[in-house]
C-alpha cells in the first residue's frame, strides 16, 4: 500500500497516483514527498506519479544504520522495480539528484530519463576550477547546528527556519510556504541528515556523467545561494544532450517559486521522452 | 496502531475514545480527525466518540484509486461494521454531510440519527431556484489553484491551503493557532486526491433520495457560510422529513470551532434525545 519493501525490514513511504508512463520524484534533503504537491497534481492525469520519503525521513522507516547514498541509492532502484515503474523518468532535487545519478548510471535499464533540479556534480566545493554544490553559505548554516567542534548548538527547527527565509527563495514568499517547508524539514531526524552528509560528501560524478546516455532535463534558478548554479552549467556540459532551462525569478525552489515555469518544462521534456522511446 | 482495514488494501486511521452511545464524525475536505478535537474531548465522557481521516487522506492508507463519494461511504459502511457501532450517530461536515447521507440512504439500520453541518442539497449551483452547496466564488478559488500546471495558477500549494483557512471558513478572526492548524490539516489531503473526490462529487444530488429517509436529523448552519451557502442547508433541511434546523448566528463553515459551546450544545441534545428514555433516565 503507501509503504513499499525495499530492503529487509525497510519500507519506504510513498504516494502512488495516476495512470500513464512512470515519473518518480525525489526529494531534496530535509524534505518529504509534499514537496511535490504541484507537480503531482499537474502531472497525474497523464503520468503514473510516484513520490516517496527517503530511508530515516518522513513517513519512512527509521533503520538504526544505513544511512548513505550508495543504500538510498539502492532503496530508489528497488522502489522502481517493487512497484514495476520501470522504465521511469526520475525527477529529483537537491541532494536528491544524487540519488537520480547513481541510479541512472547503475541501472540504466530502470531510467527513462532524468530531471536534476537544483543539482549538483558533487556535494560542495570547487573542483576543475568550477565552484559548484552546496555553497559554503548553507554549509555554515548547517554546522551551527551539530553539538560537535565550535558549533553553538543552535536547535534544528531554527536553522531550518532560517534556511527558508535566507536560502531558499528569491523573492519573499507567503508564511505558508516557509512554515511547509520547515514541517517538512522537522521529519528529518539530524542523526540521519547528518550521517547522509557524511556519506554524500565523498561523492562526485564527475567520471560518471558522460555515463548518462538517457534524455537529461537540467533545471536550475539563477540565484540559487544553496546549490551553486555554476554546478549546473558544468553537468549540463558533461551530460550529453542535456537540456538546460534556467528559472531567472527563482533561487532553489524553483519547484514552487516558479511552478507555471517549471511545470511547463517538465511536462514537455516528459512529453519527449515519451515521443523518443516510442520512435525507437 | 488504530489503523482499520475497510476495503482491500484500505485501512482507516481511526481515533475511538470514550464509552457509550456512538457518536461517527465525518471530517469535511482538507480537514482530518482533528478537525473534532472540541467535540470528542466535550462528548467522550457520555458517548463513544470515532473520528477517522478519509481514504488517501492524514493517517490513513492512500490506494492509487478509488477516491469516489461512493467508495468512501462504503468506507463509512465498514467502519461502522467493523467497529460495532450500529446504529450509530452520524456527524458530518462539509463533504463530510454528503458521506454522512450516502450511507444513511445505502444503510439506514446503521444510522440512528444524522447531524449535517456545512451541508448541502447538492454540490453546487444553483437548482429549482435555490442557491446550495459550494458557492460558485469558492470553485473559482479552488479551481484556479488545481492545477500547478501551465493552465493553473502558479500558486504553491501552501499558499492555497492557508488561504482556504484564513479567507473563507470563518466568519470572526481566529487566533493564529487555529489559522496553523486548518493548515497543516488541508496539507494532510494531497491535492490529487482532494481534486479525484471533487471532481466525483460534483454529480451529487440529495434532491430524489433525501425526502426517502426516516432518519431523525439535524442540520447545524453557520449564517455567514461563504463556503457552503446557508439557503442550501434551509432547502437540504425542507427536504428531509422532519428535519430540524439550529442556525448559528456568528459562524461561517466552521461553526465546529467558532462557536464550540453552541455547537456543541446542539449535538448533545440531539444525541440525547435519541437515546431510549429508561437510559436517559438511568
Amino acid at each position: 500500500m503507501p509503504y513499499c519493501e525495499v530492503a529487509d525490514g525497510v519500507r519506504l513511504y510513498h504516494e502512488d497516483f495516476g495512470e500513464g508512463p512512470a515519473v518518480v520524484f525525489t526529494a531534496s534533503g530535509s524534505q518529504t514527498h509534499q514537496m511535490w504537491e504541484n507537480q503531482v497534481a499537474a502531472l497525474s492525469d497523464r503520468y503514473r506519479t510516484v513520490a516517496y520519503d527517503w530511508r530515516g525521513t518522513g513517513a519512512s522507516d527509521k533503520p538504526r544504520t544505513g544511512y548513505t547514498a550508495d543504500t538510498a541509492a539502492s532503496d530508489l532502484c528497488a522502489l522502481i522495480e517493487r512497484l514495476a515503474l520501470a522504465p521511469a523518468t526520475l525527477v529529483g532535487h537537491g541532494i536528491g539528484n544524487h540519488l537520480s545519478i547513481l541510479a541512472a548510471t547503475r541501472r540504466p535499464d530502470l531510467v527513462a530519463g532524468v530531471v536534476l533540479v537544483s543539482a549538483a556534480p558533487w556535494f560542495t566545493g570547487t573542483r576543475d576550477g568550477v565552484a559548484g554544490g552546496l555553497s559554503r553559505e548553507f554549509m555554515d548554516l548547517l554546522a551551527r547546528g551539530s553539538p560537535l567542534g565550535d558549533a553553538r548548538g543552535v536547535a534544528y527547527a531554527q536553522i531550518w527556519a532560517e534556511l527558508s527565509e535566507r536560502l531558499l527563495f528569491h523573492r519573499p514568499q507567503h508564511p505558508a510556504i516557509h512554515q511547509s517547508i520547515l514541517e517538512q524539514a522537522l521529519y528529518w531526524p539530524p542523526f540521519v541528515i547528518n550521517a547522509y552528509a557524511k556519506s554524500l560528501n565523498a561523492i562526485d560524478h564527475r567520471e560518471r556523467l558522460h555515463l548518462i546516455r538517457c534524455p537529461a532535463l537540467i533545471v536550475h534558478g539563477r540565484h540559487d545561494r544553496k546549490t551553486l548554479y555554476e554546478g549546473a552549467e558544468f553537468m549540463a556540459r558533461k551530460i550529453r544532450n542535456a537540456r538546460f532551462v534556467t528559472l531567472e525569478d527563482s533561487a532553489h525552489m524553483g519547484q514552487i517559486e516558479e511552478i507555471n515555469a517549471f511545470n511547463a518544462a517538465l511536462t514537455d521534456f516528459l512529453a519527449s521522452v515519451q515521443s523518443a522511446r516510442r520512435a525507437a | 496502531m488504530n489503523l482499520v482495514p475497510v476495503a482491500d488494501e484500505v485501512r482507516l486511521y481511526v481515533e475511538d475514545f470514550g464509552d457509550g452511545p456512538p457518536l461517527l464524525f465525518i471530517c469535511g475536505g482538507n480537514l482530518t480527525h482533528k478537525s473534532w478535537e472540541s467535540q470528542v474531548s466535550a462528548l467522550a465522557g457520555e458517548f463513544r466518540t470515532v473520528t477517522f481521516d478519509w481514504r488517501g487522506t492524514g493517517r490513513s492508507d492512500k490506494p492509487r484509486r478509488g477516491y469516489t463519494a461512493d467508495a468512501a461511504a462504503s468506507d463509512i459502511r465498514a467502519l461502522i461494521d467493523r467497529l460495532g457501532l450500529a446504529p450509530a450517530v452520524l456527524v458530518g461536515h462539509g463533504l463530510g454531510a454528503h458521506l454522512a447521507l450516502l450511507v444513511a440512504y445505502a444503510a439506514p439500520e446503521l444510522v440512528k440519527g444524522l447531524l449535517l453541518t456545512g451541508a448541502a442539497p447538492w454540490f453546487s449551483g444553483e437548482r429549482d431556484g435555490a442557491e446550495g452547496g459550494v458557492s460558485e466564488d469558492f470553485l473559482r478559488f479552488m479551481i484556479s489553484q488545481r492545477r500547478g500546471g501551465s493552465a493553473g495558477s502558479g500558486v504553491a500549494y501552501a499558499q492555497t491551503c492557508y488561504e482556504l483557512g484564513d479567507g473563507w471558513v470563518f466568519h470572526r478572526r481566529q487566533s493564529p493557532g487555529i489559522y496553523q492548524a486548518m493548515l497543516d490539516q488541508a496539507l494532510e489531503w494531497p491535492q490529487y486526491v482532494l481534486n479525484a473526490y471533487a471532481e466525483d462529487m460534483r454529480t451529487i444530488d440529495h434532491r430524489t433520495r433525501a425526502p426517502q429517509l426516516r432518519t431523525p436529523t439535524l442540520i447545524v448552519q453557520g449564517r455567514h457560510d461563504k463556503k457552503q451557502r446557508y439557503e442550501g442547508a434551509v432547502h437540504l433541511a425542507r427536504l428531509i422529513s422532519g428535519a430540524r434546523l439550529v442556525t448559528l448566528e456568528n459562524s461561517a463553515t466552521m461553526g465546529n470551532i467558532e462557536e464550540v459551546d453552541a455547537f456543541n450544545r446542539a449535538l448533545l441534545h440531539f444525541a440525547r434525545e435519541l437515546q431510549p428514555r429508561n437510559q436517559a433516565a438511568a
